[in-house]
């Protein structure tokens, strides 16, 4: 009996011991925060990307109507310390462009391109690799390390499987033509990825009408994705037309306003636009004579906005129209800074948004007010700049804006101003115990 | 001697401690032929013993050495002639015809200095305790030229001269006890005849034995009747063992003297293992304490050499023939282990038949072992054969929690020797237990790499083993214990022990078996081999000692591999020493050397108090931990883990029944056990064993154990893997104890249904072995760990290279993340784990150092940072902590390239394991190194390892060691302690004075250093002790 009740006594124990144990309360194990550290890169020079390509070379006819090429051509390079980086060139200072008027050929226009700083990510929302079109990359490395840059291409369709990776040397430059990665694709978006201290893209946009030359310009770096965007300068005469390509690279829902002199312009079906993660979405832009474009997003946006402006042919066939283009890059209005860039020739005017109300003053180097203007919330203004090229403007902080370009017969041009600030980016460093390459 | 009948003085010697007096006296006066005179010397004050009717005695007080009682009596009387001295103790009682025989042969051997008789015991005449003595050529060796006990038939009749005999009974002529001098006083009782009879034999005189002649003898004095010890003759062993060794001294030539000296602490050393692997722990003292009492006496032999030298007339060569050399030794001890091992024998002989059972049942056992392993190993091979072959070719195992296991000897060696955990930049170690564990698989061939890839390749294989060895303790059933042996290496949290590369769990599991049978055995529990009709040989189970030492090794391994396991395993130690009944001590002392290995943590957890703090310390890791999701504790019952998953196949089972089915069938076969009644105790033992694993098991999985510390460290819950090998272990112990003998129980028809379950139980429970193996090796089942093969080439060369020079640079490795970069530093080729962990607290402050601040690798965050955006000024910061290779991990793009852009970095290696860059000392052309010295004069490099560095310098400055200032570091400039100074980055500072040649710095921790002795002590004897050597024979010939 005693030996049975050793046995059940035993076994009520064991069956306590697991209900009791049930009771336990039990610790959370958890993952130390990472440290949360900023990176200040060092001061790099600016880069820019040399004179435009004609994409299908100097081709000489005979005829100068028919030549790709042309007789007629300025190319004007603006900076300080300027020296030559493959076909483009490098500067020190706070801004530095250049701007090169073609006056025939297949990229004849205006192509203006401000000199930017060095950069991991960039974004530049512009090109086409549709049939008449070329996207020509340049990436500059204006730093003293080599880098390997990974270009991703965003299409219709959203995210392309081709890619392309780029190694550049320390103060070299290196071409990359779209069309020879992902050709036919009408509205493209570019997200270059670099190593190290980063590189310079600018990525030439020229497009051909038939025999026609239908534009050529530069698409610098627009902001990085954001929620609040604003495209200045989108006013044109008549007969242009605008477009605006944006990308969520996440998805996102937008809404986009026309801001005017007089303040926001109605603009139809427009609000609660879905834009689907990695699809590039082009939306009409109402004509208007000066304006900007604000959007608002619940997730982070890239966008920019192309002109075309039409201009009659001269000696050429009756009904044939030849244009050219300029791209706008949106610019982030939450960062608060201010602006700065260099004139160059044919600057005409600045053309100003006001997220909030307040004057904005528009100085050169030596700090005096070359324009100003009082501007009221969400609505533009146009001022006429009339400095000499070489003067560096700065624009007051919270406001964008940007330099427009014009020249005869009907070329464009436009130069966005640049943070001069050095912007630290944050970078998560944590611990992690290291046993070999993962094989 | 004068043919005259001699005159016979009897002079009895009593100490007044011994109760024969009397009877001594008895048998004096029965004597055939009288003594002429009876004289009995009394110490001062004893009482008078009564006197047998008609024998006259002359009584004498007062003297304190039996020497002195003699030649207190002769002092008393003039010599005569002829006289011849009878030497009688108080517990030498002769036969009567003894004084006739005696006085026979003196008369007949004119030249005799000493007749002495023969001893027999006391309480039995036939058997001799001493017949004629000698020794060797060294002479610390005494040989009797008897056996103990040896039955007197008259074999030794013929036996005349003899170098010596005890002079107790004997006859000594007068002339020559004072021409020698009486008893030499520096053998202080033993040893003293043998001396005597050698100078008589050198003095002229011959020393003859009579056979025939016998003096029953107790032996008082040497089995410590007289002062009371109840340890018998091991009371006066090291008396014994000194006596010895004086002879030898005193006999040598004189230049031998220091070799002997020396030799007998070598034999005493010698001698105490020997006694440690015997477990007579005790005699390990006395064996240790000889060479110390020998060199207290030393100071009176010389005086003795001379009394030698001045009384010899004959050579030295005259007693030659009677010493012996190595082969007679050698023939004594085998004669008289044999004569145990016969008695041994005798004692428990089986019978023929029973002979013939035995010899079935072993060949039965050898074939269960054999399949048992076979099926093991396959069972490994298909589990993780391809570790196998990566380890052949080379390759190491590692992993996330595990590390590397490319552990070079040097490594674990410094870790477990200094206490100074050299991970990140250092911390104090709590203990090194855990680094000590794994020292073996360092030293053996192939290294670490091979030997801590095969325990977990094989870790299947080993459980098993160990669990069918431990299992023919609790059943004699070759079934039973085969499938028990084969649950236990599968259970399943062994198996994900394995996949997590846990070291510490894999090595207790495999260890835990060893300690059950070692538990069993040593309180004498076992079950014998079945023969005949349920009859157990041999029928009674004795104790055994050696066991004891192997649960306490098998139990100091868990406890440094899984100290969690120490509490639960202290309680079955002590509650099974409780019911052990005479064996109870010798089973509560297997707790102790786990209980000394653990002490550091033990300590520290009662410092901790009655919290929760406390038991994450008594649960601590010491090796490779991991997060694990905690689980209900019948999941634990049944070795399931929070991720058990179904077979492939088969979509409707869930995967608690395909993993858990092993664990099912034991608790199945528990309840069967427990309705059937049979084996109460075992069972109840085994359930109890299991309550308290689901105990540990639960508690351990709910306590962070591995605090996360620094950032983005993970932190890890316990692992309830130890835990739940003790659930297996109790349950399957059960089953098998409850199994023992099923097959004869019952009768009629209860026999008969027990024979036709008991196979069907067999063979499903066979079946569910073999798939859980099919299900767990199933090609395409996911993983349960991330344990890998990978190359032994973690860093690349180049890194790895300067780690090992005498600058012994750190390496810090750099890896990209999503969102920015991870970063470890090396002491190492990769991260260590298996060195075993510092122990620190929440905050990351040492356990050992508890109110300190010490700087960890978190202090490296924002230097990380600055590399990571290319900034300038993060050399300095590296430098200062003798970080020389930065080491941009393969794939990494986004960090190499920052790194390529800083000038202060120069870029050393590009390949497959990664690109290093080097880091220079700022303002320096000296290396960056661990230590320095640096002053006016420059700076100075010393050559260090992971704790400690030495070099010369030039001038002074400040010693700075690029480790946290923990109190324990110390340094040397020519010998002479410096101070220590504040370092603003809170690294170990000395202050090193002008004029200094050479600096010396060591990490030193009283404290550690006082428990890794012990635990080394402890732990080898434990090692010495489970040998076991005699043990069952001695002790049924002893006890």
């Amino acid at each position: 009996m005693i030996r049975r009740l050793v046995v059940l006594g035993a076994a009520t124990v064991a069956v306590l011991a697991v209900v009791a144990s049930a009771r336990i309360p039990v610790e959370e194990t958890a993952v130390a925060p990472a440290f949360d550290g900023e990176v200040t890169p060092a001061v790099q020079p600016l880069a820019c990307p040399g004179p435009v390509d004609i994409p299908v070379g100097d081709i000489d006819s005979g005829d100068p109507d028919l030549g790709s090429g042309s007789e007629d051509q300025t190319y004007q390079a603006l900076g300080d310390g300027s020296e030559p980086a493959g076909a483009g060139f490098l500067a020190t200072g706070e801004a530095a462009a250049s701007v090169e008027r073609v006056g025939s050929g297949d990229v004849a226009g205006l192509s203006a391109a401000t000199c930017l700083d060095p950069a991991r990510d960039q974004w530049l929302v512009g090109g086409s690799t549709a049939l008449g079109a070329s996207a020509r990359l340049v990436l500059t490395n204006p730093s003293d390390a080599s880098t390997e840059a990974t270009v991703t291409l965003y299409g219709g369709v959203g995210e392309l499987d081709e890619h392309a990776v780029v190694s550049i040397a320390p103060g070299g430059q290196q071409d990359l033509l779209l069309e020879a990665v992902a050709a036919e694709v009408p509205a493209l978006a570019v997200r270059v990825v670099a190593t190290g201290a980063g590189v310079v893209a600018h990525l030439q946009d020229s497009r051909l009408d038939g025999f026609q030359p239908a534009g050529t310009d530069w698409v610098g770096r627009g902001a990085l994705p954001s929620t609040r965007l604003v495209v200045p300068g989108i006013g044109a005469p008549e007969g242009a037309t605008t477009t605006l390509r944006l990308l969520a690279p996440d998805g996102a829902t937008v809404d986009l306003a026309l801001a005017g002199d007089e303040g926001l312009v109605t603009w139809g079906g427009v609000s609660g636009l879905t834009l689907d993660p990695g699809v590039v979405t082009e939306v009409e832009v109402p004509a208007i004579a000066s304006g900007a474009i604000e959007v608002r997003a619940d997730a982070p946006v890239v966008a920019g906005a192309m002109r075309s402006v039409p201009r009659e042919v001269v000696d050429g066939p009756a009904d044939a129209v030849a244009s050219d283009l300029v791209w706008l890059p949106a610019q982030d209005v939450t960062d608060g800074m201010p602006r700065s860039v260099m004139v160059a020739d044919h600057v005409v005017a600045a053309t100003v948004h006001a997220e909030s109300a307040g004057e904005f003053v528009l100085t050169d180097q030596t700090g005096g007010v070359v324009a100003s203007a009082t501007l009221a919330a969400r609505s533009t203004t146009t001022l006429d700049v009339t400095v000499p090229a070489g003067t560096v403007l700065t624009g007051s902080a919270g406001f964008t804006w940007s330099l427009a370009l014009a020249d005869d017969p009907g070329f464009v041009a436009a130069l966005s101003p640049r943070r001069t600030d050095i912007v630290s980016t944050p970078v998560t460093v944590g611990q992690r115990p290291y046993a070999g390459p993962v094989s | 001697m004068s043919p005259a009948r001699p005159r016979v003085r009897a002079i009895v010697v009593s100490d007044g401690r011994s109760e024969r007096l009397p009877e001594v006296l008895g048998a004096v006066a029965e004597q055939t032929v009288a003594p002429d005179s009876l004289h009995v010397v009394l110490p001062a004050g004893a009482g008078r013993p009564d006197v047998p009717d008609g024998l006259a005695v002359e009584w004498h007080e007062g003297s304190r050495t039996y020497s002195q009682g003699v030649d207190e009596v002769l002092a008393a009387h003039p010599a005569e002639d002829a006289e011849l001295l009878w030497l009688l103790h108080d517990d030498t009682a002769p036969l009567p015809p003894v004084l006739a025989q005696l006085v026979a042969t003196a008369k007949k051997r004119t030249a005799a200095g000493v007749v002495a008789p023969a001893h027999v015991r006391w309480d039995d005449v036939s058997r001799l305790v001493s017949l004629g003595v000698t020794t060797t050529r060294v002479g610390a060796r005494r040989i009797d030229l008897v056996d103990e006990d040896d039955i007197n038939q008259g074999q030794y009749d013929e036996r005349e001269d003899v170098l010596a005999a005890s002079l107790a009974g004997a006859l000594v002529r007068r002339d020559v006890w004072e021409q020698v001098g009486g008893l030499e006083p520096a053998y202080r009782g033993f040893g003293d005849s043998l001396h005597f009879c050698r100078r008589a034999w050198r003095a002229g005189h011959d020393v003859v034995i009579v056979p025939v002649a016998r003096v029953r003898h107790a032996q008082d004095g040497l089995r410590g009747v007289r002062t009371g010890s109840a340890r018998g003759a091991d009371s006066t062993y090291g008396a014994r063992r000194t006596g010895e060794w004086v002879h030898a001294v005193a006999w040598a030539p004189a230049l031998a003297i220091p070799l002997l000296v020396v030799w007998s602490f070598l034999s005493a050393a010698t001698r105490a293992v020997l006694r440690i692997a015997q477990n007579e722990s005790r005699m390990v003292g006395a064996d240790l304490a000889v060479p110390w009492r020998l060199l207290g006496r030393l100071p009176r032999v010389p005086a003795v050499r001379a009394r030698i030298r001045r009384g010899s007339t004959r050579p030295r060569a005259a007693v030659a023939p009677f010493l012996v050399g190595t082969r007679t030794v050698l023939s004594t001890i085998r004669s008289r282990e044999l004569r145990a091992y016969d008695r041994w024998r005798a004692q428990s002989a089986p019978s023929d038949v029973v002979r013939a059972e035995l010899a079935d049942a072993a060949a039965r056992r050898r074939a269960g072992a054999a399949v048992v392993t076979v099926l093991a190993v396959a069972a490994s091979i298909a589990l993780h054969g391809t570790w196998l072959t990566a380890l052949t070719s080379g390759r190491m195992l590692a992993g996330e929690a595990l590390g590397v296991t490319d552990t070079p000897l040097s490594e674990l060696w410094e870790r477990t020797w200094s206490g100074w955990s050299a991970t990140g930049f250092g911390s104090a170690a709590l203990d090194g237990a855990f680094g000590a564990l794994l020292l073996p698989a360092a030293v053996l061939p192939g290294g670490a790499r091979v030997w801590i890839g095969l325990l977990l390749a094989l870790g299947v294989a080993l459980a098993a083993v160990s669990a069918w060895f431990a299992l023919g303790a609790a059943t004699r059933s070759v079934w039973a214990r085969g499938l028990g042996a084969l649950a236990y290496g599968l259970w399943p949290l062994h198996l994900q022990a394995i996949s997590d590369g846990r070291v510490g769990p894999v090595i207790a599991h495999v260890m835990l078996p060893w300690f059950a049978m070692g538990l069993a055995r040593a309180a004498g529990w076992h079950r014998g081999e079945a023969v005949g009709g349920g009859e157990e040989f041999p029928a009674r189970r004795l104790p055994s000692p050696s066991a004891a030492m192997g649960a306490a090794f098998s139990l100091a391994i868990i406890a440094a591999a899984t100290p969690v396991l120490l509490p639960p395993l202290v309680v079955v130690v002590a509650v099974a020493g409780a019911f052990a009944g005479r064996a109870r001590w010798r089973v509560w002392t297997a707790a102790l050397p786990a209980l000394v290995v653990s002490g550091p943590g033990l300590v520290a957890a009662w410092q901790a108090g009655f919290t929760r703090d406390a038991w994450a310390i008594l649960a601590r890791e010491n090796g490779p931990a991991l997060a694990s999701g905690a689980v209900e504790p019948w999941r634990l019952v049944l070795g399931l883990t929070d991720h058990s998953r179904g077979a492939p196949g088969l979509p409707g089972v869930p995967g608690t029944v395909v993993v858990g089915a092993i664990g099912l069938g034991l608790v199945l076969a528990v309840v069967v056990a427990v309705a059937s009644g049979r084996t109460p105790r075992a069972v109840a033992a085994g359930l109890l064993v299991a309550a308290l694993g689901v105990g540990t098991a639960a508690a351990a999985q709910a306590t962070v154990v591995v605090p996360a510390a620094g950032y983005g460290e993970a932190a890890a819950n316990g692992f309830a893997g130890p835990g739940t090998s003790l659930v297996a272990a109790g349950l399957i112990g059960a089953a098998a104890a409850a199994s023992s003998g099923l097959w004869l129980a019952g009768e009629g028809r209860t026999r008969s249904a027990i024979r036709l379950v008991a196979p069907i139980a067999v063979t499903l429970m066979a079946g569910v072995i073999v798939a859980t193996v099919v299900v767990e090796a199933w090609p395409g089942r996911a993983e349960r760990g991330d344990v890998h093969p990978a190359s032994t080439e973690a860093l690349p060369l180049v890194a790895n290279l300067e780690q090992r020079l005498e600058t012994r640079q750190r390496v810090l490795v750099l890896t990209d993340t999503e969102d920015g970069v991870d970063y470890t530093v090396l002491e190492g080729d990769g991260t260590t784990v298996v060195t075993g962990r510092a122990q620190t607290d929440a905050d990351g402050v040492p356990l050992v150092r508890s109110g300190t601040s010490p700087v960890t690798t978190d202090a490296l965050a924002e230097t990380v940072a600055t590399l990571a955006g290319a900034g300038a000024g993060a050399d300095r910061q590296l430098a200062d902590w003798g970080i020389g290779v930065v080491v941009a991990a393969p794939g990494s793009d986004m960090i190499a390239s920052s790194l390529s852009q800083l000038p202060v970095l120069r870029l050393i290696g590009a390949s497959d394991v990664g690109t290093s860059y080097r880091v220079s000392r700022p303002d320096s052309d000296v290396p960056v190194s661990r230590a320095w010295v640096e002053g006016d004069g420059g700076v100075t490099a010393l050559d260090s390892d992971s704790w400690s560095g030495a070099g010369s310098v030039a001038g002074g400055g400040t010693l700075v060691i690029a480790a946290d200032a923990d109190p324990s570091w110390t340094a040397t400039a020519d010998g002479v302690a410096l101070a220590p100074v504040d370092d603003a980055a809170g690294r170990a500072a000395f202050e090193v004075p002008e004029g200094a040649e050479r600096v010396a710095y060591r990490y030193d921790d009283f404290s550690y250093r006082a428990w890794w002795w012990a635990s080394a002590v402890l732990v080898a004897w434990a090692m010495v002790g489970m040998v076991p050597l005699h043990d069952r024979r001695y002790l049924a010939v002893r006890g």
